[in-house]
């Protein structure tokens, strides 16, 4: 018998098992790093398109003229030979503009596939869909907060619908917007009759308006401006009660003649004088007040206004941050 | 039965180079990097854009810098070197929800020497990250309370903070 077969046989196999298994790896391992890849690029192509929002001013040229001010060319944006990037700052770096985030929202719902093209999303090897938008500091991604204007619509939410599921690549930046007033609205506290304002209620009793808010602490932008005294008529007064629940009818008694008062459970824990044309910036006023009475953020707070022959606005939003004396939001950023 | 011992050691070779591959190729050493470097890019974007934010630019010489601002929260230090409520409250808010440290540095001219105080101070995870500013102060808006009043010279600080995710 011949033995030296033996050996070629038992490495056959040997050899076969390993190569079976090896073309199978080989064959699935590409496809396991393809994704990751892909995974990888996605979040580079939010990065950039991030950059090209928040860093830039943007551009455009028609081929014989040029500029900045791509915001301006509404009627044009459709046009082949018009082309655009829709940089949102007013020349530094996260220092966005109204107007500019006004007109990607406009931009990107009737042109998408040319803002895509525009943000470099859109090439001849690549594809990728996107959605911008303007979310407030505490947005989560399971549960968005958008920022609204003076007028109570979304600022900007634009792109294509967010799938579900799948690889999406999300990317934030903390912006803050030129001007303020554009994003908080006013709302007439001194004038008689009944409305729903902000997220209050108006009552008027007699002379006087009785307003109830429902709000949470920490309150994103809140501010008085007193226009002067309702007519020749005496006295004038502004109180602001704050509770932990819903007051009754009868609530916010207390007042000082000429005085805006902050009361808790009817006790004074701030005041400053009332003058005509003052603005009394009241958010930081108010966050520190309800912190310091051991409110806890994210808690309920009934704000009750008292207002005699005053004639005066409130300037407030929920979904705006008011810091560092700017308002203050951040541009999400999806890319899939 | 020798061909037996044969089969059975061709076996357990191809067998054991098989672990050896799909132990390699199961590894996420090989990624992981590249998932931390993505991660660290987003939280040290925050860290700048929020120091950027803070960083409060007078339109005029009446304005008032803001208790939430870095220059406000400078120049309201004094020997304890505690930052005011009202910055922690805006920073807090911009990086939520990371955790943090913050230090302050700044070029003595006396002494020739860059000091650091600690204003912040938590103990970082080994994925943290860091974003700094720089600010330059008059000496002339220190008061009394400050630990930099009385210097004569423009105060040039850096103003480090430091992010992880919790």
């Amino acid at each position: 018998m011949n033995t030296e077969g033996r050996l070629s046989l038992d490495m056959l196999i040997g050899l076969s098992i390993f190569l079976v298994t090896f073309i199978f790896i080989a064959q699935f391992l590409p496809t396991v790093f393809a994704d990751i890849r892909s995974e990888i690029s996605l979040a580079h192509e939010a990065y950039k398109v991030t950059v090209l929002l928040v860093e830039t001013e943007g551009a455009w040229s028609n081929g014989t003229h040029n500029g900045t001010n791509w915001e301006d060319y509404e009627s044009q944006w459709g046009n082949d030979s018009f082309i655009f990037l829709p940089g949102l700052t007013k020349g530094e770096p996260d220092y966005v503009d109204f107007r500019k985030l006004k007109a990607l929202q406009n931009a990107t719902s009737r042109h998408y596939d040319k803002v895509r093209e525009m943000l470099g999303l859109k090439t001849l090897g690549r594809e990728y869909n996107f959605h911008v938008s303007l979310e407030s500091l505490d947005s989560k991604p399971y549960n968005r907060t958008l920022v609204k204007d003076r007028n109570d619509n979304v600022v900007l939410d634009a792109g294509a619908q967010i799938p579900l599921s799948g690889y999406i690549s999300r990317y934030e930046r903390n912006v803050w917007i030129d001007s303020i007033y554009d994003l908080v609205g006013t709302y007439n506290i001194g004038s008689p009759g009944p409305a729903n304002i902000f997220l209050c209620k108006k009552e008027t009793t007699g002379s006087e308006n009785d307003i109830t808010c429902n709000l949470t602490h920490p309150v994103k932008f809140f501010e008085i401006y007193v226009e002067g005294k309702s007519g020749p008529a005496e006295p004038w007064w502004l109180s602001i009660c704050l509770y932990r629940e819903e007051p009754g009818q009868g609530a916010c008694s207390s007042k000082i003649d000429d005085y805006l008062t902050i009361y808790i459970n009817d006790s004074k824990v701030w005041s400053d004088q009332l003058q005509p044309k003052k603005t009394y910036p009241l958010t930081d006023v108010l966050r520190n007040i309800l912190s310091n009475e051991g409110w806890e953020y994210g808690d309920p707070v009934y704000l009750k206004f008292r207002i005699k022959n005053t004639d005066s606005y409130l300037n407030a939003s929920s979904t705006i941050d008011y810091l560092a004396g700017k308002a203050v939001a951040k541009l999400v950023v999806y890319v899939w | 039965m020798k061909a037996q011992a044969f089969t059975l050691e061709g076996v357990m070779a191809s067998l054991l180079l098989l672990v050896v591959l799909y132990s390699f190729f199961q590894s996420t050493i090989v990624i992981s990097p590249m998932w931390s470097e993505i991660t660290d890019a987003q939280l040290k974007l925050i860290g700048y854009d929020t120091l950027k934010v803070l960083d409060f630019y007078r339109t005029s010489s009446s304005d008032v810098y803001p208790n939430q601002s870095l220059q406000g929260m400078i120049l309201g230090l004094n020997d304890t070197f505690k930052p005011n409520q009202d910055f922690i409250y805006a920073l807090e808010r911009m990086i939520y929800p990371a955790d943090y440290t913050l230090e302050l540095c700044w070029a003595n001219l006396s002494t020739n020497d860059v000091e650091c105080r600690t204003l912040v101070d938590k103990k970082p995870t080994p994925e943290a990250v860091a974003a700094s500013r720089i600010i330059v102060i008059d000496p002339r808006e220190f008061n009394e309370s400050s630990p930099f009043y009385g210097l004569n010279y423009p105060v040039v600080f850096e103003v480090r903070l430091i992010l992880w995710r919790p």
